[in-house]
C-alpha cells in the first residue's frame, strides 16, 4: 500500500466515524429483536421435528427430547449472554473525542494530499486497469469464483456450444477473437443448480487482457462518465480511457460487455461482429 | 497482512446463538453503518442490519471461514442492501450536501456544519456516483481486497479494478475542484 493509499484510508475513516456515523452503534432493541427471532426459528424448528418425529418410534421421540432441550439450552444461553451485554454497555464518547483530534491533525495536511492524489493518478495511468496498490490476490480479470461469499459457481466452458447450453441460446458471443489476442479463458458464473447469470470470455495479448461478457444482472454503470453509443440496433454505453475502454450495451435483456486495453472504435467492431 | 480466514472463525463460538451475539458485539456498529452508507436512512438500516445478523445466524455453521469472520458478515449486509437498494443503486446520481444532510443525519448545529465543511474525503466522496462511493467505501473503509468487493458485488475483479481507480480519480477531482475554488484559501 503507498503512504497515499494509507492517507486516504485513515482519513475516510476517521471523518466517516465521525461525520456520518456518529455515535451509531447496533441499538439494544434493535439487538433484542434478532434475539427474539432466532429463539423463534428455534422453537419452530424443534417444533416441526416434534411433530415429525411423534409419527415415528420411540427412539426418535427419545431424539425430540435432546433437541427441544438444545433448543433451551441455547435460550438460556441467550439470556445469559443477554444479561452479560447490558452491563458492557458503555458510552463510547471518547471515540468521537479522539476522531476529533485525528481530523484537527489530517486537515492541516489537506491541501499535500490533492497534490500527491495528482501524482498517484498519473501512476495510475501508467497502469492498464489502474490497479489499486494494495495486495491483490491472483486471478486476473476473472469474475467471482465461487467462494461462500457470493454463493456463485465458476465453471470453465470448453466451446462457445457450452456457453450457450450454460447461459440460454439467446447468448451472442464474438464470432472470433479480437485482432491480437488470444482467447485464454471462457467460463460460466451462476448459483449451483441454476442457468449461468455470466458468461466470461477472457483474451489475452501479453500482459494485457481483454474481457468480454454477457450478464443477467441489471446494467451497472455510472451513466455520467459513459457516452452513448449505437451497437448494432442496440443502444450502448462507452467509457473511454488512455488505457482501458468500457463498452455496455443490452440485447434481450442481455448486457453485453467488453472491458480492455483498446480504443473505442476497435471496442465497437468487436461489437459489431458479435453473433 | 489480513489473518488467515479460518483463524478468524476460530476466535467465535461454533454455537450459533454464541456466535450471533458475539458478532453483534463485535460487528454491530460496522453492520449498521454500513447499512447507512448504503440507504442514508436509519430506521432502514437498523431493519437491514437485523436481516444482516439472521441470515448470518443461519448460515453460521455452513460458514468455511474462507474469508475473514467481518468480511464475510459485511458482505451479507452488502447483499441485503444492494436487494432493498435494487435498481436505485445504479441510477441514482448523488446530490449536493443537502442530500446528505437530510438523508444522513448531520446534525444542523453551526458546530457540526463547519465540521462538514471542513472535511477532506467525506464530502467529496457523497458527491461521487454510488458505485464509486460503494468502491471507496468497501476498499478504503471496510478494508476489502478488490477480489473481495469482486465477490460481495458479484462483479468481475476487472470492473472493480477499474471502477476503483475511476473514483479515486474523480475523488481527486472534486477535491482539486474545490481548491481551486480557494477553499484551502490559497
Amino acid at each position: 500500500m503507498t503512504d497515499l493509499d494509507h492517507k486516504l484510508r485513515m482519513r475516510l475513516r476517521e471523518e466517516s466515524d465521525e461525520m456520518l456515523f456518529a455515535n451509531m452503534e447496533l441499538s439494544e432493541q434493535t439487538k433484542q429483536r434478532i434475539r427474539e427471532q432466532t429463539k423463534q426459528r428455534i422453537r419452530e424448528q424443534a417444533g416441526l421435528k416434534q411433530t415429525e418425529m411423534k409419527r415415528g418410534t420411540g427412539k426418535m421421540e427419545i431424539q425430540v427430547d435432546k433437541q427441544m432441550e438444545t433448543g433451551k439450552k441455547e435460550m438460556r444461553m441467550d439470556q445469559q449472554t443477554e444479561k452479560t451485554r447490558r452491563r458492557s454497555l458503555v458510552p463510547r464518547s471518547w471515540r468521537l473525542g479522539a476522531a476529533v483530534a485525528a481530523v484537527a491533525i489530517l486537515i492541516g495536511s489537506g491541501y499535500a494530499l490533492v497534490q500527491s492524489q495528482n501524482q498517484s493518478q498519473n501512476q495510475n495511468l501508467a497502469i492498464p486497469g489502474g490497479q489499486p496498490s494494495a495486495s491483490q490476490p491472483s486471478g486476473g480479470t476473472g469474475a467471482a469464483s465461487g467462494s461462500e461469499l457470493s454463493s456463485l459457481v465458476t465453471t470453465p466452458l470448453s466451446s462457445a456450444e457450452d456457453a450457450k447450453a450454460a447461459f440460454g441460446e439467446d447468448l451472442r458471443l464474438p464470432a472470433a477473437a479480437p485482432e491480437g489476442f488470444e482467447l485464454t479463458e471462457r467460463v460460466a458464473v451462476g448459483e449451483a443448480g441454476q442457468p449461468a447469470r455470466d458468461i466470461v470470455l477472457t483474451y489475452a495479448a501479453g500482459d494485457k487482457t481483454l474481457t468480454f461478457s454477457a450478464s443477467r444482472m441489471t446494467a451497472a454503470f455510472p451513466t455520467d462518465l459513459f457516452t452513448p453509443v449505437q451497437v448494432g440496433e442496440a443502444d450502448g454505453f462507452v467509457f473511454e480511457q488512455p488505457e482501458l475502454v468500457e463498452l455496455y450495451w443490452i440485447v434481450d435483456s442481455v448486457q453485453y460487455s467488453i472491458v480492455g486495453p483498446v480504443s473505442a472504435d476497435s471496442a465497437l467492431q468487436i461489437a459489431g461482429s458479435i453473433q | 497482512m489480513k489473518p488467515a480466514g479460518s483463524r478468524d472463525k476460530d476466535n467465535f463460538s461454533p454455537q450459533p446463538s454464541e456466535a450471533l451475539e458475539q458478532l453483534m458485539e463485535r460487528y454491530g456498529a460496522t453492520v449498521l453503518r454500513t447499512a447507512y452508507f448504503y440507504t442514508g436512512d436509519r430506521h432502514l438500516a437498523e431493519d437491514i442490519s437485523q436481516e444482516t445478523f439472521l441470515r448470518a445466524y443461519r448460515s453460521w455453521t455452513s460458514f468455511r471461514g474462507e474469508s475473514s469472520v467481518k468480511t464475510w458478515l459485511t458482505s451479507i449486509a452488502v447483499n441485503v442492501c444492494r436487494d432493498k437498494m435494487g435498481v436505485r443503486m445504479f441510477t441514482e446520481q448523488p446530490a449536493d450536501l443537502s442530500r446528505v444532510e437530510l438523508g444522513r443525519t448531520i446534525s444542523v448545529e453551526e458546530e457540526a456544519l463547519d465540521k462538514w465543511r471542513r472535511s477532506e474525503v467525506v464530502q467529496y466522496l457523497l458527491r461521487l456516483p454510488l458505485p464509486y462511493q460503494e468502491a471507496l467505501y468497501l476498499y478504503y473503509y471496510l478494508d476489502y481486497s478488490t477480489r473481495e468487493i469482486a465477490e460481495a458485488t458479484s462483479t468481475p475483479e476487472g470492473t472493480v479494478r477499474n471502477r476503483l481507480h475511476r473514483a479515486r480519480e474523480a475523488l481527486a477531482r472534486e477535491m482539486k475542484e474545490d481548491t481551486s475554488d480557494d477553499r484551502f484559501g490559497s
